[in-house]
């Protein structure tokens, strides 16, 4: 047994060099960070004034009931013809919209987000963290 | 002849686990990039430790997968993978209870969506087939 466990903390160990070695010099390196990407937005810039920006939430019907942004109306893709005219009307030209759906890897914000600004109502951010950030800004 | 066929079917089971982990690590360590993106979706880690997970998990299985098949510290290399099994095990339970609708990453990013009993009931395999290799490894 013992001869087993330090032939693992070997390969264990043995691991780390080319480990180390791609998160130096490989192309492809994943970042340690998540800077705000293009057309995103990050929480502490919205909430210096939450109310100047249309909210508008991604998420499905159940985790919106379950809570939501202050004012934030939903909107999704699969139900966009029944949910869009809502928004648009909600919407007075050039006040900025937010879209946010459940955390930082969610995909659904940017989707409707993207057919948002179609309509050059106003500028369209995702919000970085989405819902989870918002949350976890209430909590401190 | 009994011993020389179980002998035999070892060396394939051996071959297999760790082909598969040795494959799976080169397709990830291709791309750290897209697996770190992969690992993050299971939202189980920060970003800064998805992408420690990214650049050092395709090494770990390259090298154990690589050890299991050619024989080479053959006892700590069914240790490791069998961590790995573990972990991966637990990953896509908590994954599928949370109803995260995400690529497993198992085999880099070329797989679809989850199916996640088809992930289990692969991981549950390997785990069997590692099982009789380190019984009957010396």
């Amino acid at each position: 047994m013992r001869r087993s466990l330090l032939q693992a903390i070997a390969l264990v160990l043995l691991a780390l060099v080319p480990a180390t070695l791609s998160a130096l010099f490989h192309p492809r390196r994943p970042a340690f960070s998540d800077p705000v990407g293009p057309g995103e937005i990050a929480l502490a810039e919205v909430l210096r004034n939450p109310g100047s920006f249309l909210w508008v939430d991604a998420r499905p019907d159940a985790e919106y009931l379950k809570g939501h942004v202050p004012g934030a109306l939903r909107l999704m893709e699969d139900e966009w013809d029944d949910l869009v005219p809502a928004v648009l009307q909600a919407w007075p030209t050039g006040k900025p919209a937010v879209v946010y759906c459940s955390a930082r890897q969610c995909e659904n914000s940017k989707a409707v987000a993207a057919r948002l600004r179609e309509f050059n109502v106003g500028q369209v951010h995702v919000l970085k963290g989405g819902w989870e950030a918002w949350q976890g800004a209430q909590k401190k | 002849m009994a011993g020389r066929a179980e002998k035999m079917i070892v060396l394939l089971l051996r071959v297999i686990v760790g082909g598969v982990f040795f494959y799976a690590g080169v397709l990830k360590a291709m791309d750290p990039a897209l697996f770190a993106k992969d690992v993050d979706n299971y939202r189980l880690l920060p970003i800064a430790g998805a992408a420690a997970v990214a650049l050092y998990l395709p090494w770990l299985e390259i090298f154990a997968g690589a050890a299991l098949a050619m024989g080479v510290w053959g006892r700590g290399a069914s240790l490791v993978i069998a961590g790995l099994l573990a972990a991966f095990f637990i990953a896509i339970i908590s994954a599928w209870m949370r109803g995260l609708d995400i690529v497993c990453g198992c085999f880099g990013h070329t797989a679809g969506k989850s199916n996640y009993p088809l992930s289990l009931l692969i991981d549950a395999a390997l785990f069997a087939a590692l099982c009789i290799v380190a019984r009957r490894s010396q």
